[in-house]
């Protein structure tokens, strides 16, 4: 444990070496998600029907922001890693590639909501757009948040496999994220999708990616609903987890690094 | 001039016979590009099951911006986005500038054109394909002032954020890591698809200025419209204009402070 525990502090370090490189993807992606309040402030200021509360919206997208990294990042060096057989490196060693680079994009993930969390929440709570969550909703927060980033981690590794067979596939992962970044209510709340589409969602992972955990941190789900949901992720979370075992036991197996 | 389009056309060549190399990433970039377009339509659709309008903007009206958009964006990824990047990330700190700096052509050319993004070319082909069955299914009225003012911007759009992009990417002789700033405007350049307008003032200002990804699809489709007169087309080659001294400045300043760091 202690290696990786080392790799994570290594990233962290790296984070802080790069300050302007890790300060701009904060604001890049929060940006970007703050725009689509925008564009949800211009349909509720324009829209006839009431069911658009503008405060419900900025808390929302506030909100989305902040975990929006938790769900969406790049495992592109990875691949690359495959490609060039940088991952050898891994394969020879007594450590295992899944955990190493676990702990380094866990770095970068936390870093990142950690910044936003301290800018956020405090000017929020001053203006009105969050409410107080009681310790044990706080907690539950939290799990569901470690939740879905290691569930999302497992899928995109799973994806970044492939590259033992394909030579570029973050076409693949792309198609992956911006379904998941879609129908999971990062870039609209899922309330606004039709019905047929709500009552389904409930038994897919996507909602359990952005828009559960929204709602458990506005404080709309009690504490059985937040159970429930971190049950279905749990779930989910295991599916992942087994799907990118699977590829990867496959991939190493029949790996042989010719070197560059 | 002819030797840089020489040049140019045996850049993309050599791009276009890599990615023939690998042809089914074709395929899976073709169905990224899909699910894509899609989702976007979708997120349209769900707009406008909320609103009639959208900044004064109808739904039609949104959707054509979408198209034209995608194929600004498409031809912007296509033609140097990528090879700004890659300037960006391994130009200076590798030294890779100073194998350019030695050709005998202009080094903010070869910057901006030497790893054309081929792959990205099915993304405007699918967006122009999209605008010209929403140009026929849908009932719009266009003038021949419109028609000219619309094709006039584009061309002055693609040359502005050319050099705009260049500018900032001069960046990479200060920052070390600075291709993050490429990417946000990247990022952002998402929300070009849908009306500038319906921004905060500052905001609004900001991408259409010194951002420049607000002029993406809005400043053509605004023309193409009639919602902006044929008069607004000054300040946009004023602003052109500036963009393409500014730029040729800052790279020019950057380039005499920059010493080789390669061994």
């Amino acid at each position: 444990m202690k290696k990786y525990w080392l790799t994570l502090k290594i990233s962290l370090q790296d984070l802080l070496e790069y300050r302007f490189d890790f300060l701009l993807r904060t604001v890049r992606y929060t940006t970007s998600i703050l725009m689509l309040a925008f564009l949800w402030l211009a349909v509720a200021h324009e829209s006839t029907s009431s069911n658009i509360d503008p405060k419900n919206i900025i808390s929302y997208y506030l909100f989305s922001a902040m975990i929006y990294g938790l769900s969406n990042f790049h495992t592109d060096h990875i691949e690359e890693d495959v490609r060039l057989g940088y991952i050898s490196k891994y394969l020879v060693k007594p450590v295992s590639p899944f955990w190493m680079y676990f702990f380094n994009m866990f770095a970068q993930t936390l870093a990142e909501v950690l910044v936003k969390i301290v800018l956020f929440i405090p000017a929020a709570l001053l203006l009105g757009y969050v409410t107080f969550l009681s310790p044990v909703q706080f907690l539950l927060c939290v799990i569901m948040g470690t939740l879905v980033f290691f569930a999302m981690f497992c899928l995109y590794f799973g994806l970044s496999g492939l590259a033992f067979w394909f030579q570029y596939v973050d076409s693949i992962r792309m198609c992956v994220m911006f379904t998941f970044r879609f129908l999971s209510g990062i870039f609209i709340s899922v309330s606004f999708f039709p019905s047929w589409y709500q009552f389904i969602s409930r038994f897919l992972p996507f909602e359990y990616m952005a828009y559960i955990p929204i709602q458990m941190m506005q404080g709309n789900l009690d504490i059985r609903q937040s159970l429930q949901a971190i049950c279905m992720l749990v779930g989910w979370t295991f599916l992942f987890y087994f799907f990118q075992y699977f590829i990867w036991q496959k991939a190493t197996h029949s790996y042989e690094s010719t070197g560059i | 001039m002819r030797h840089y389009l020489h040049v140019f056309i045996q850049i993309w060549k050599r791009s276009a016979a890599h990615i023939l190399e690998y042809r089914l990433n074709i395929f899976i970039q073709g169905a990224f590009i899909l699910v894509y377009l899609v989702g976007m339509l979708m997120m349209l659709e769900i707009i406008f099951s909320n609103t009639q309008s959208l900044g004064g903007w109808s739904k039609s009206e949104v959707i054509l911006l979408y198209g034209i958009c995608g194929i600004m964006w498409g031809l912007i990824e296509l033609v140097y986005f990528s090879s700004l990047m890659h300037f960006m990330m391994r130009g200076v700190s590798t030294g890779e500038l100073d194998t350019i700096l030695t050709k005998p052509l202009d080094a903010q050319f070869l910057t901006l054109f030497s790893y054309p993004a081929m792959m990205e070319f099915i993304y405007p082909f699918s967006s122009a394909l999209f605008t010209g069955w929403v140009l026929l299914t849908q009932h719009y009225s266009f003038s021949l002032e419109s028609v000219f003012t619309f094709f006039a911007s584009i061309i002055l759009t693609q040359i502005l954020l050319l050099f705009l992009f260049s500018a900032y990417s001069s960046l990479a002789f200060f920052v070390t890591k600075s291709q993050q700033v490429l990417r946000t405007l990247e990022t952002l350049g998402d929300h070009s698809q849908y009306p500038t307008i319906i921004y905060p003032q500052l905001l609004k200002l900001s991408l259409l200025s010194f951002l420049g990804v607000g002029l993406v699809g809005y400043i053509p489709t605004a023309f193409l419209l009639q919602k902006l007169p044929t008069l607004g087309l000054v300040p946009l080659f004023l602003g052109t204009c500036a963009t393409v001294f500014t730029s040729r400045f800052i790279w020019k300043f950057s380039l005499r402070r920059y010493s080789s760091a390669s061994s």
